[in-house]
């Protein structure tokens, strides 16, 4: 196991997109609620609340019909712009020290275009879904 | 990197073989026949540009035209300089992808082997 990230496994709406991505970061926030002083406690104290959980993903982009763009560009016309990805960090199958990670998330956004000369790429923050994120350990 | 290094060379070569008049080398030749491109060894590797494994590549391909004639030399090497982009961005294949032809600089006279010749570089970058 590696603290650098190197190749990994990726699809999204059932496409392997892994040679499209150059960036893959699923974020969980819990934000704070805080609790103020009391008569009793003089501490203000945060205490951890609504989870959220969101993918960070940067991808280069063809015109393909089959590609990662038209599957978000199309995905975004549907009524709940929701698509399902699964992967994992590091090569070889799901375990304990390979976990992968699955679930639905929400386009909210897709780019089409890039300057000339230059390669079209975009970074893109998708929410997931009520579902959340599934950790697959292969057991 | 997902394809070797021989490899992209080779066709980026290929590509440029489309070019009329234009002897084509993927390795650096001691006594080239001109005028000639020659793909060097990339400027610039990047590995693991992508989750599968990609690297991005800088190349500068080297443009040689005889200076034994200075407005034929010239002349010829800027009719290369035009038309090589478009050689590069027509060609198909899936040994790399995203090539971007980026600029082309540093012209010079530089010994080739035996003779003198006019020089130009192509840079282009690409995934592989």
């Amino acid at each position: 196991m590696s603290d650098i990230q190197l190749t990994g496994s990726l699809t999204i709406d059932s496409v392997d997109v892994a040679d499209k991505v150059s960036s893959f970061v699923i974020r969980r926030t819990r934000t704070g609620v805080t609790v103020p002083a009391t008569l009793g406690n003089i501490r203000e104290v945060d205490k951890a609340g609504a989870l959220k959980e969101v993918v960070e993903i940067n991808f280069f982009s063809d015109q393909a019909a089959a590609s990662l763009w038209a599957s978000l560009y199309d995905a975004i016309d549907t009524d709940s712009a929701e698509i399902t990805f699964s992967g994992t960090l590091e090569d070889g199958a799901a375990s304990t020290d390979n976990p992968g990670f699955s679930g639905t998330f929400v386009v909210l956004g897709i780019d089409t275009g890039a300057d000339v000369g230059s390669l079209r790429q975009q970074s893109q923050t998708y929410p997931i879904t009520a579902d959340g994120i599934t950790k697959d350990t292969g057991s | 990197m997902i394809s070797t290094l021989p490899a992209v060379r080779a066709e980026i070569a290929e590509a440029l073989a489309a070019v009329d008049g234009l002897y084509v080398y993927d390795v650096l030749p001691t006594a080239p026949e001109l005028p000639c491109a020659v793909v060097r060894w990339p400027e610039l590797l990047t590995y693991t540009e992508t989750l599968a494994g990609h690297a991005s590549l800088t190349f500068r391909i080297g443009l040689y035209c005889s200076s034994a004639d200075d407005a034929a030399g010239q002349g010829q090497l800027a009719g290369f300089v035009t038309s090589i982009p478009a050689a590069l961005a027509a060609h198909t294949t899936t040994t790399y992808r995203a090539l971007n032809i980026v600029s082309a600089s540093d012209f010079r006279t530089e010994k080739v082997g035996e003779a003198t010749a006019y020089a130009f570089d192509i840079t282009t970058t690409l995934l592989a």
